[in-house]
């Protein structure tokens, strides 16, 4: 049974109840719990989530066409995913994933849309272990290059150690380059001074603290670094989770460099 | 047979994106204690300058539409992305609460009280307490449409 709060059904129109019936029992491989069981004044078939949500499918005369961008999507475990996918694949209803495509899926989310013989786009999405957590190059330790390449006020973008180095008044940090909210790659924008992330539109400050809509986003996660002889030097072994507090704070740069 | 673990999101298409989020995130997140926006997408230079680059490398998304702009908005603990229509579409009269297609959320009974204090003090029109019989997993529901004439349902589970 879903919690208060939790969505409890999403009711679709279909053409041809025993149609779509037959589409999400075996093509898809919804659990069917059982047909009219709705006080609905038209025939109905509700297939259920194992959180106890429900699909409802309603028989109507006409079906009203979707609004852009609406389908709903299901959650499943890796190797349930890859199983529905193919099913799916042999029915002809899969329409790719075009965010993936574009690079807008975090790191092991995988995900794929189709259609229900009433054109309801619909949409199965799976997630690895690897989803929640941001990776640290392990490229060892690394010469980013000397201070003086990293004036105040400078955003480097570091590909290869997949990190920024950000020099300020306050010092410098090596700012891991991947989102901490679902691990997509960022951007900095100079026009605004921050790191961006196109994926979920979220946004960090050039120190890494996280602003914007999403909720409970840590900050952006830095790698050790340190200055020897005037050169910097990032451990790209040692990724480091910071709190808000810790992130106001940066490496200072000794004066005699 | 393989295990669906839940609904993680439905998509709602709205008329107007600033309308539909004080809905969801100001009557509805009263409701349930939770209402925030999450996501915006096409209201920010940002999200105008992807739209171009993404119509330079694809023409449209593989649907065929070009990404219209979205809030995503979590009402207690369910995410509901809004896309906004690029056209004119004909909404149920004013008078029906009640009808098809529906997202429904689950309330407690306290929160169905409270649903009904709170959308009459805003002056949303509502139909219910419905009471629904067995075999209906729900016991009782309230029915009423989002600014943009969505069919919305609050649903208190059958024990």
């Amino acid at each position: 049974m879903p919690r208060p709060g939790q969505l409890s059904h999403v009711m679709l129109e279909v053409a041809d109840l025993a149609r779509s019936e037959q589409f999400f029992k075996e093509a898809v491989g919804l659990v069917h719990v059982g047909r009219d069981l709705w006080n609905e004044d038209r025939p109905n078939s509700t297939f259920q989530t194992s959180a106890g949500q429900y699909l409802v499918l309603v028989e109507v005369p006409e079906v009203k066409r979707d609004g852009p961008g609406v389908h709903t999507d299901f959650l499943l475990t890796i190797e349930d995913y890859h199983r529905v996918v193919d099913r799916l694949r042999e029915t002809g209803c899969l329409k790719g994933d075009f965010r993936g495509d574009l690079g807008q899926r975090s790191v092991g989310e995988i995900s794929q849309y189709f259609v229900d013989p009433d054109g309801h786009q619909l949409q199965v999405t799976a997630f690895s272990a690897e989803s929640f957590q941001v990776p640290a190059a392990g490229l060892g330790k690394m010469v980013a290059g000397k201070i003086e390449d990293f004036p105040v006020g400078s955003i480097t973008h570091i590909k290869d150690g997949k990190f920024f180095i950000v020099r300020l008044e306050d010092g410098i940090l090596a700012l891991n380059h991947t989102c901490t909210h679902m691990q997509c790659n960022l951007v900095y924008q100079p026009e605004h001074y921050r790191f961006y992330c196109a994926c979920h539109y979220n946004k960090f400050t050039r120190k890494g603290e996280h602003i914007g809509h999403t909720p409970g986003v840590p900050p952006l996660m830095a790698y050790a670094v340190e200055i020897q002889d005037g050169q910097v030097i990032v451990d790209t072994d040692r990724n480091i989770a910071r709190s808000p507090a810790e992130a106001k704070r940066m490496v200072p740069v000794p004066a005699a460099t | 047979m393989e295990e669906f673990l839940e609904i993680d999101h439905t998509v709602l298409a709205v008329n107007d994106l600033i309308l539909a989020e004080r809905f969801y995130c100001d009557v509805l997140g009263e409701i349930f204690g939770y209402g925030r926006i999450e996501d915006r997408s096409g209201l920010t230079t940002d999200e105008i300058i992807r739209g171009k680059r993404l119509r330079e490398m694809r023409g449209t998304t593989g649907s065929g539409n070009v990404i219209a702009p979205h809030s995503s908005v979590r009402v207690g603990e369910t995410l509901i992305p809004l896309f906004l229509y690029q056209e004119h579409v004909q909404e149920p009269p004013p008078e029906q609460m009640r009808g098809t297609p529906r997202i429904a959320l689950t309330v407690s009974t306290d929160e169905l009280e409270r649903a009904i204090d709170v959308l009459s003090r805003c002056d949303i029109p509502f139909e219910g307490p419905v009471e629904h019989p067995a075999p209906c997993p729900v016991a009782q529901s309230i029915y009423l449409k989002d600014p943009s004439s969505n069919f919305i349902e609050l649903a208190c589970p059958r024990e």
